[in-house]
């Protein structure tokens, strides 16, 4: 004990029936699986690449990807065409918490639909990441095209994900759809990014 | 080792404190003085010999069991209960206190089939209860917990969360009785005294031997054993007191993982020893340890699972000395250390990154010295105060924080009497207290508190008692030096040390009218305005991945007000009483009502016995009307939310078989009042049990 007072010791002592034991928290916290990127190879189901920051699951048509962003100091690339973790200019997505910025030469449009029933890319509204975006802390404002994917509740300080969908063409002419659909690990951790993205008819490169 | 006694580190003054409260029994010239001899006692005359014998024949005068005493929840208690303390700091008659207090004995506190303050609490008129996760809390007069003073035999206690006291800490075992008192009591009692002031009294030994053995199980996987034993030999007289206590948790939401209301788990042990040195000089040491662990599944706004696990150790320690002169003067000094460990483990499931685990210690040191002389019909109290706090907690700016206030109060209750009138009768009582105390803090600086209270009964049934006072309530050092951050949930909280106190000028009048001695019947009126309410102030602008930054601010203003009636009939064998409460409460700043605070409240009990068979029953219910609530919604802005009207009702009957044994049963909540957000008070609950009392 850091009381150091031997007069409250001395009485105490005859007094004080158990002190407690100090808690600590369990260890074997790490024991839930993979959940829904328990992908089982020899199934026959398509093996994507798994990194320790990303991994993905094919679900038929599309994809889910979950990135961990949880490092505020360093972005996170991620590849539509290596279908995984990438860096610097085979990355196309940039990912640090809740920041989200395109890569030099990759554009973006916000499509107000849900992400199903999206299948061509649109003719207009795309746009490229302003410059100085891959400075941006999570302290600040993010202004991308795709900046703006969330709600955050003041008071829960819950980070929900909004209804719309996004758009993105790389410089090689692929067009992707995109739907952020959480920000949250299956223990509730903050900080990954889930998204459901795959590739759209109808693409052509931006000028 | 031995710290050297800073301002940072307070606790050190510990020994100092109990030097000091042991120095002043010793220094005063009174305690030097020799016994007067026998017959020095018989020169005294009538008067001086029963202001000094009275209070010690109340006190030696062995209470009725139980068993024979049906036991008013508020009315004019027998033998030693029948003197009161809270309302003027001294013992005074409970029929002739110019301040109203009311008053839950034992007898009452065993009939209502409580285990803890909380639940005993629970049916009470005019007190308020919140359910939290982190206990429950109660309140005065349409204020916040905050502003109740708790006092355990006259001392304040440490470990309030959020500036309040968790009820739920407190078990029954160790009591005598509870006094509360409403209104502001800073001028006797300062800080947090806004409100009112609830003052737990525990058990002494009354008689040469007693014990009690008592154990209940019930649902909801609810078990208590509690024992005391006490006893007198000469001039010693000494009790030991022990319990324990379990109840599972519960939840509201049967879908949901979150449990609603924790597992409780709690082991205390109490004592005091006596030593009545001489008819005059009485020495006391007591001393009450509680172990106590909560332990709830909680889910986060992302959908995390935690285990959460608070355990809380309680250590307190009181010396006091009294010592009776002549003339019914009362010195008395007392000198206590309380501390408070408290643990808070928050284990994510499935993960490890956003476990949690904190620890805050707090110990807090008080020393007092209070003399009451009786000059004709003046009673003057004059007293003394020093308190030191020192805290050490992850939360705090530097991981330590402490606090030294001293403080000196004069009282002077004046009995008027033989004042000529045409209006009142020659036997009319009349009584005015006037009192200031002046706080000076390590943190604010100095606080004066001025209260003033006037008692008259114009005709022996009739009493009207009316007092204007100023409380405060002080900030908490962990409002002025908090610095927490919890980047898993994504807030920061800083405390501000420019922090100045609230203060609250209140007011209030009673009638009180006892047709007969059976029956009584009490309206009276309240008013409090409380200014520089202090309150967390959040930025506007944020980001996830950005803490958002509250901070403690001096923001706001408040208003409560209403009116508290109460019809009490008390007969040999059974009582009854009933209460109405009409609240008004005003957020100045918001513009609202204040959160959480029902604008009417009806309570009810009857109870009695059959002194033949020993059969004996009773049953204590509060209706409270809807309460506004303001949550925040998804995104920016709030929505108002009312929380519906519910009952609580509690039982408990019981068969006194023999003198020494007792079979009971007890209903909690028998309406199965509460829900998952706004109210989490446990379910519908039975126990059922026995008593041996010796």
């Amino acid at each position: 004990m850091r009381v150091r007072t031997w007069m409250f010791g001395l009485v105490a002592a005859g007094l004080i029936v158990g002190c407690s034991e100090d808690l600590k928290a369990s260890d074997n916290d790490n024991g839930g699986g993979d959940g829904v990127f328990d992908v089982d190879a020899s199934a026959g189901e398509e093996a994507l690449p798994r990194s320790e920051k990303v991994r993905s699951v094919a679900q038929g048509d599309h994809y889910l990807t979950q990135v961990d962003a949880t490092d505020k100091n360093g972005w996170v690339g991620f590849s539509f065409t290596q279908k995984g973790e990438a860096e610097g200019e085979a990355a196309e997505l940039f990912f640090k918490y809740q920041a989200v910025r395109l890569a030099p030469g990759v554009e973006g449009v916000v499509i107000d639909m849900p992400f199903e029933r999206i299948t061509l890319s649109p003719l207009s509204g795309w746009e490229a990441e302003p410059e100085g975006s891959e400075n941006v802390t999570t302290q600040e404002h993010p202004t991308g095209p795709l900046a703006q994917w969330y709600n955050y509740n003041m008071e829960t300080h819950a980070v929900g994900v909004k209804d719309h969908s996004y758009a993105v063409r790389t410089p090689d002419g692929g067009c992707y759809k995109i739907h952020f659909t959480g920000f949250y690990d299956d223990a509730g951790t903050d900080g990954f990014m889930n998204f459901q993205w795959g590739p759209i008819d109808g693409c052509f490169a931006g000028e | 080792m031995y710290a050297r006694p800073t301002l940072k580190n307070p606790l050190a003054f510990a020994p100092l404190l109990f030097a000091l409260g042991g120095g002043l029994t010793l220094a005063t010239p009174a305690f030097a003085q020799e016994a007067a001899p026998p017959q020095a006692l018989d020169a005294l005359t009538p008067e001086e010999r029963e202001a000094l014998e009275a209070p010690e024949e109340a006190e030696e005068m062995p209470v009725e069991p139980a068993a024979v005493k049906a036991a008013p929840a508020v009315a004019e208690v027998e033998d030693e209960d029948d003197l009161v303390i809270t309302g003027t700091r001294t013992r005074t008659r409970f029929k002739d206190a110019p301040v109203v207090v009311e008053v839950i004995d034992r007898a009452t506190l065993e009939a209502s089939g409580a285990t803890s303050l909380a639940e005993l609490l629970q049916t009470q008129a005019n007190v308020r209860l919140e359910h939290t996760q982190r206990g429950v809390n109660a309140s005065l007069r349409g204020l916040d917990a905050r502003h109740t003073l708790v006092l355990v035999d006259g001392q304040r206690v440490g470990g309030r969360v959020d500036g309040a006291l968790d009820m739920g800490r407190y078990p029954v075992e160790h009591l005598e009785r509870i006094e509360i008192v409403r209104g502001a009591g800073s001028a006797l009692y300062g800080a947090d005294a806004v409100g009112g002031i609830i003052h737990l009294i525990t058990r002494k030994a009354r008689k040469p031997l007693e014990a009690q053995l008592s154990a209940q199980m019930g649902t909801l996987g609810q078990y208590d054993v509690t024992g005391m034993v006490a006893g007198q030999v000469g001039s010693l007289s000494g009790r030991l007191t022990a319990g324990h206590h379990h109840i599972d948790s519960f939840s509201w939401d049967p879908a949901g993982v979150a449990t609603s209301g924790p597992e409780q788990r709690s082991t205390s042990a109490g004592g005091d020893l006596r030593w009545k040195v001489s008819p005059r000089h009485t020495l006391s040491l007591a001393g009450e340890y509680t172990d106590r662990k909560l332990a709830s599944v909680d889910v986060s706004a992302g959908g995390a699972i935690f285990d959460r696990i608070q355990q809380t150790d309680m250590l307190t320690l009181r010396l006091a000395h009294e010592y009776k002169a002549d003339g019914g003067t009362v010195w008395r000094s007392q000198a206590s250390v309380n501390q408070h460990d408290d643990q808070l483990l928050n284990d994510q499931r499935k993960s490890s990154a956003l476990d949690s685990l904190m620890k805050t210690r707090l110990t807090l040191g008080t020393v007092e010295t209070q003399v009451d002389y009786s000059l004709s019909n003046h009673r003057l109290s004059v007293g003394l105060e020093g308190l030191g706090e020192y805290m050490e907690s992850p939360r705090l700016d530097e991981g330590t924080g402490s606090r030294i206030r001293g403080a000196i109060y004069v009282q002077d209750q004046w009995t008027l009497g033989g004042l000529p009138s045409a209006l009142l009768s020659p036997s009319t009582y009349m009584v005015l207290v006037a009192g200031a105390r002046v706080d000076l803090d390590s943190d604010f600086g100095a606080f004066a508190s001025p209260r003033i209270s006037f008692r008259v009964d114009p005709y022996e049934w009739l009493a009207i008692q009316t007092s204007l006072g100023l409380g405060f309530r002080a900030p908490e050092s962990s409002e002025r030096l908090l610095l927490f951050e919890n980047t898993a949930v994504g807030y920061r909280v800083e405390g501000n040390p420019d922090l100045i106190p609230e203060v609250s000028r209140s007011a209030d009048l009673t009638f009180t009218v006892r047709p007969i001695k059976a029956l009584e019947l009490r309206v009276g009126g309240f008013f409090n305005h409380i200014d520089n309410l202090i309150d967390m102030v959040g930025d506007a602008d944020f980001q996830p991945g950005t803490p958002v930054v509250f901070r403690y601010e001096n923001v706001d203003a408040a208003i409560t007000a209403g009116v508290e009636s109460s019809l009490r009939y008390t007969r040999p064998y059974w009582w009854m009483g009933t209460s109405y409460t009409w609240t008004y409460t005003r957020d100045l700043g918001q513009k609202r009502p204040l959160a959480g605070r029902a604008p009417h409240e009806v309570s009810a009990e009857l109870g009695g016995r059959e002194p033949v068979t020993g059969l004996n029953a009773s049953v204590r219910s509060v209706w409270n009307a809807e309460r506004p609530y303001f949550l925040s919604t998804q995104g920016m802005g709030e929505e108002d939310q009312v929380a519906a009207a519910y009952v609580s009702v509690d039982v408990r009957a019981g068969w006194q078989i023999n003198r020494y044994v007792e079979l009971f049963a007890t209903g909690q909540n028998l309406t199965d009042s509460g829900d998952h957000i706004l109210m989490l008070m446990p379910p519908r609950r039975f126990t059922g049990g026995v008593m041996g009392r010796y």
